[in-house]
């Protein structure tokens, strides 16, 4: 089994490949929030995460030829029915599998990534859409609540063209989706919940620190002006599903 | 942390939502296109239609619980090919799928192609006064191949936009066109049969140049043609003979079959049922309200005599043309109940979206099948590749394309009597239907293992599976029909047995797709791929 570093390190060397040949590989996942946890590990929990990348909608009649470069070979089945909005690619003689999303993060809610959004990071979907990547999974589970934590406890709020998580970004986004809200608080409230519990021997400031960035992004999601359409999706609540249904590749 | 869940890898979302199947349900069955163009060539029944309608999709209905049932257990793309080759064997499977999915499609596209010139180019083009080449697709065999050639071009298109863009496609025009319904509905239910009688002389002689009289004339017409079906009633055998020219437009609830591996929720058995269900049901409510608006307006005996006016001539029973030189389209007659030319336009355009969201369906089930016989090692790896560039997949369309433009040929220009094998384009699948059918009878008795560990295996009648209940009600239905059409002891059908093109044209797709399964299987095993093996696997999606 592949270690988290044989991983990350796969995942750059994808990356920087993609990046000479024009085809910009973001990542997301596990990975991800790995690359941005590198300062206290205390939550991340991991062995042997799955590679995710999503790549823009344009770029996606590259990446069969590239991925075959690189040494993987395409689940034709599943790419052929999904190609459009999913891929899988496997390596060759391992059972490593890279995961790609073309376009839009698309899961139980929409995350739009067209409108540049890629060029913020290097590496990685920026902080924004990464952690709202997690928090817009209405079947949360352990792991994902860790992630969020590892996000939160990792990095700041503020701009993301400052490497921060763009606090702007994750409110303008849940106040033009009402179903992303309605999941995203829900979410940060469980996360809240797990703080609070004895579970983890946490540092007070370590706690209260993250306490306070879940609040801080509460307030600007709940500060930020919504549309018409939102306010009454808001009338009608969770008695109409809010989410699209997510299931395994493997059914 | 009770309130955290319990999930596995990252998830993916399928292209369709259970609305999105059940639209394409809705449109398969459609009753624009297949209902009023199979309606108007049923004029020679004693057996009331409103009957035949209802208790055709009573036995439908448990054709749906039949494919609800296999897709909760098996929810794959390729549908029919990957049940029956997983549970009677390959040969079959391979068989019956690919001449029921794929080679009888080519049948359908000059058949859409028809109904495309009946119901969407020829009014109008009447109502924005082009006239001549309103009459030229009408009325003529370049006109009908032409339309085919549109009908091949808009389908690949939509093909290649792929799934979820279709299924757009398809809202937008449900609900546009169920807009359209509701509008003609109202105009025959406030209309009166002399308004009408003034509307379709005035309107006939504009726009399509008849004569004056077309009423009268058409009427008279219809009669010498045998034109007798009525609204209802009837002895119950009549009713029966009405059912298998009623399932050319009703049996395909289930045409999304092949597509479910890409539909959300798919192994949720009661989600099926209700989504083809509740599209069977919505329909035949719509046809009898849509069918008694026309008898309150338009008048139910003139309906019948004007479609057997026109098909006694289209199909080469008489030397005189019909006085009205256009398919009698009701949605048609009912904007001839005002003499506002946008309104009229308004109403045709938004009926003629039940053609444009349902003919994406001549093709899109039949590439997943497609699809999956490939990955089964049965046809070339090749005809299950995309275009990178478009992500089209350009060798299964064009393996649907081009042979579908040689029997478009042949059946717009009528040669070796092909204009009159419509009804092999149902018979053909309904011996697919048939195959799948036992495949679901017997499944819980030679795949116990899948039966039981699937969401079907609760339901029981008296102790028996529900899937086999429903497997012998409704595969008892279509030895019914399969009897009728081939033996047609009452000459109703004319593609049976006594039809020598009608048979040899339906064997030699059996004899083609046996050629190609026996064939790869062997070239396979050269290969060391041992093709039972593969089929003794249930595919991962």
């Amino acid at each position: 089994m592949d270690t988290i570093s044989d991983l990350y390190l796969e995942m750059n060397r994808l990356i920087e490949a993609g990046r000479r040949q024009d085809l910009q590989l973001r990542a997301f996942g596990g990975l991800a929030i790995f690359a941005h946890s590198q300062a206290n590990m205390r939550f991340f929990r991991r062995d042997s995460p799955d590679v995710d990348f999503v790549v823009p909608r344009e770029q996606r009649h590259k990446l069969e030829s590239f991925f075959e470069t690189m040494g993987y070979s395409p689940d034709k089945q599943f790419n052929l029915l999904n190609g459009m909005r999913r891929q899988i690619y496997h390596q060759e003689n391992s059972d490593r599998r890279i995961d790609i999303l073309v376009g839009d993060f698309e899961m139980c809610h929409k995350l739009p990534l067209d409108d540049q959004r890629l060029d913020v990071d290097p590496v990685t979907i920026p902080l924004a859409e990464l952690l709202l990547s997690k928090a817009q999974i209405v079947q949360l589970n352990r792991k994902d609540a860790m992630d969020i934590l590892s996000l939160l406890l990792n990095n700041e709020l503020g701009r993301d063209t400052e490497g921060k998580i763009g606090l702007d970004r994750v409110a303008q986004l849940c106040s033009q989706d009402w179903g992303l809200y309605k999941t995203v608080t829900i979410n940060l409230e469980r996360v809240e919940e797990l703080l609070n519990t004895d579970e983890f021997k946490l540092p007070v400031v370590e706690r209260e620190l993250i306490l306070s960035r879940i609040g801080e992004i509460r307030d600007a999601i709940e500060a930020t002006p919504k549309s018409l359409a939102w306010q009454l999706r808001d009338k009608i609540g969770t008695r109409v599903r809010w989410y699209e249904e997510v299931e395994e590749v493997d059914r | 942390m009770t309130n955290l869940f319990v999930r596995k890898a990252t998830g993916l979302v399928r292209s369709w939502s259970v609305l999105d199947a059940f639209v394409y349900a809705f449109f398969s069955i459609n009753l624009i296109t297949l209902g009023l163009y199979s309606f108007s060539q049923m004029y020679y029944f004693e057996g009331g239609m409103i009957n035949a309608l209802i208790i055709s999709a009573i036995f439908i209905f448990f054709e749906v619980i039949v494919y609800a049932g296999l897709i909760a257990v098996m929810p794959r793309s390729g549908g029919d090919y990957v049940w029956q080759s997983r549970i009677l064997g390959g040969a079959v499977g391979f068989i019956l799928a690919v001449t029921g999915w794929w080679f009888i499609l080519w049948l359908w596209v000059p058949l859409y192609g028809d109904m495309f010139r009946h119901i969407v180019l020829v009014p109008l083009l009447g109502i924005l006064g082009a006239r001549d080449t309103a009459l030229w697709f009408a009325g003529t065999q370049h006109g009908a191949f032409t339309a085919s050639l549109i009908t091949l071009g808009i389908v690949s298109v939509f093909i290649a936009l792929g799934m979820k863009t279709y299924a757009r496609i398809q809202k937008f025009s449900f609900y546009g066109g169920v807009l359209g319904l509701l509008v003609v509905i109202i105009l025959l239910l406030t209309g009166s049969n002399a308004a009408f009688r003034e509307g379709l002389d005035a309107n006939a002689t504009a726009l399509f140049g008849a004569q004056p009289g077309v009423y009268a004339a058409t009427a008279g017409l219809g009669v010498e043609a045998g034109a007798i079906t009525p609204f209802a009633g009837g002895a119950l055998l009549a009713v029966f003979l009405v059912m298998p020219y009623m399932v050319f437009f009703n049996l395909w609830p289930n045409w999304g079959a092949t597509l479910y591996g890409e539909v959300r929720g798919a192994t949720d058995f009661k989600r099926n049922i209700s989504g083809m269900g509740s599209a069977l049901l919505v329909t035949t409510l719509l046809g009898i309200l849509l069918l008694y608006a026309i008898g309150r307006t338009i008048g139910w005996d003139f309906y019948v005599q004007s479609g057997a006016a026109w098909w006694n001539y289209a199909w080469g029973y008489t030397e005189t043309a019909p006085a009205l030189p256009v398919w009698p389209y009701p949605a048609l007659f009912a904007a001839f109940l005002t003499s506002n030319k946008f309104f009229q336009f308004v109403v045709v355009a938004l009926m003629s979206l039940w053609w444009f969201g349902w003919c994406g369906t001549v093709f899109l089930s039949s590439t997943r099948v497609i699809f999956a016989a490939a990955f089964d090692r049965l046809l070339p790896e090749r005809v299950a590749e995309v275009n990178e560039r478009t992500g089209t997949p350009v060798n299964a369309l064009l393996l649907m394309v081009v042979p579908s433009i040689l029997v478009a040929y042949l059946f717009s220009y009528n040669i070796a009597n092909f204009a009159s094998l419509t009804l092999c384009s149902t018979l053909v699948i309904a011996v697919t239907y048939l195959g799948t059918t036992i495949s679901a009878i017997v499944l819980p008795y030679t795949k116990p293992e899948l039966y039981n560990a699937s969401p079907i295996a609760k339901y029981k009648v008296l102790g028996i599976p529900l899937i086999t209940v429903a497997g012998l009600i409704f595969g008892g239905f279509l030895v019914f029909l399969l009897y009728q059409w081939l033996f047609d002891p009452n000459a109703l059908y004319g593609i049976g047995l006594s039809n020598t093109n009608s048979v040899i044209y339906m064997l030699s797709m059996y004899v083609l797709a046996a050629a190609i399964y026996f064939g790869f299987k062997s070239a396979r095993r050269r290969e060391g791929i041992d093709i039972d093996k593969v089929h003794a696997e249930i595919p991962a999606e």
